[in-house]
């Protein structure tokens, strides 16, 4: 379309095009066949889209407010799911299983020798019956695994802040 | 080319008494009615949704036609007002911005329902038919109820292939009856740039109308 016609083209549509720029817009459109047909066609475009004119001003259903209101509580009520999928909490959620791996992998590891060293040979663990019992674990084993279990214990803790 | 003046008819000039005066969206009384939503005040809101309800109920069954869907997405619209108001810049109309949301939420819903045959799904009644004919908005009052039917068919469907913003300023100047004007003073944008985004609009439907409707592509 050339410039003289899409300048005024809206004015056109609107039924407002006046004066000199009526004249030379019918001037041009008169010699110019391809902004005589885009016209046309954005007349019976703009024609055809009265069709989604409502046939009135309606109003909702009486109580429409209380339902709205229902409808915000409803979507303010976050699901598990949402949650997960939020990316803040998402993130945090990564950091404190990885931060948990950890600490479980420090926690087996401090309390592997123990084990091993009960389930090293059938006769060790014979010579050592009182290890076994509850109760009577060797002091600096038991103060290792209370470490490790404050340690997460702190984390966890810290993590919910 | 003499005659081509005959087809190409010339609307009736309409109203001239308009006014370009800039709008300062951010001082009005609906600024105030904002500002107060977003400091928390239900009452607010609640004046929000009885001022627009009409509005909304209504540009929503325009283009559905089926009063249940209407209800539903009503609802969405507001509660999507309700939690994005703290992101209204004031930079539109109030109204602008939720005619936006709404025109947004119908076409979402059609997406996600994937409504092929919308007219046959809508409760577009014999009452309804009979409003039309004596409602202005009606564009050709002695046209077949299927005719139009099928126009608003194709016209709901050449909206979906355009832009939200596109679909938006067309809506509000073919539908909703705006001025180049009364755009520029609702989005806070300046005439010319208006003018721009209609004409492309208008273009890319003609477009779309043409590759819909398998006619044969002439320069847009
Ligand atoms: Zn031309």
């Amino acid at each position: 379309m050339h410039r003289s016609v899409e300048d005024h083209i809206e004015e056109f549509l609107e039924g407002r095009l006046t004066g000199i720029a009526r004249e030379s817009f019918e001037a041009h459109v008169a010699v110019c066949r391809q902004c005589h047909d885009l016209a046309l066609q954005m007349q019976s475009h703009s024609a055809l889209l009265q069709c989604l004119v409502a046939p009135a001003e309606l109003e909702p259903p009486p109580g429409f407010y209380a339902r709205v209101i229902r409808r915000v509580e409803s979507e303010a009520r976050p699901s598990f799911w949402a949650l997960l999928l939020d990316p803040v909490f998402g993130r945090r959620l990564v950091y404190a299983s990885a931060s948990l791996v950890i600490l479980m992998g420090v926690f087996l590891l401090v309390t592997e020798p123990v084990h091993h060293e009960l389930a090293s040979t059938p006769v060790h663990a014979l010579a050592q019956p009182s290890a076994q019992q509850p109760g009577h674990e060797q002091p600096a084993t038991s103060e290792k695994v209370r470490q490790g279990r404050d340690s997460l214990l702190v984390t966890l803790a810290t993590f919910g802040e | 080319m003499s005659g081509v003046l005959d087809v190409l008819s010339f609307p009736i000039a309409g109203s001239a008494n308009r006014t370009k005066t800039k709008v300062d969206h951010s001082t009005s009384d609906e600024a105030l009615l904002v500002r107060r939503v977003q400091a928390g005040d239900e009452m607010a809101f609640r004046d929000i949704v009885e001022r627009f309800q009409a509005k909304v109920y209504s540009i929503i069954y325009g283009i559905l036609r089926n009063r249940n869907d209407a209800e539903d997405i009503a609802q969405q619209v507001f509660a999507k007002v309700y939690f994005s108001i703290r992101n209204f810049d004031f930079r539109s109309s109030l109204l602008t911005w939720i005619y936006k949301i709404t025109v947004n939420e119908c076409y979402d819903y059609l997406r996600k329902k994937k409504v092929r045959k919308l007219v046959y799904e809508s409760d577009f009644s014999e009452d309804d038919a009979m409003r039309m004919e004596n409602s202005e908005g009606a564009t050709d009052h002695h046209a077949p109820v299927d005719q139009r039917l099928a126009n608003r068919d194709l016209v709901v469907k050449l909206l979906a292939k355009i832009s939200e913003e596109d679909r938006s300023l067309i809506l509000l100047k073919e539908v909703e009856g705006h001025s180049v004007e009364e755009l520029a003073q609702m989005t806070g944008m300046n005439e010319n740039t208006i003018k721009v985004k209609l004409f492309r609009a208008r273009q890319k439907l003609l477009k779309s109308a043409q590759r819909l409707l398998r006619i044969p592509a002439r320069s847009v």
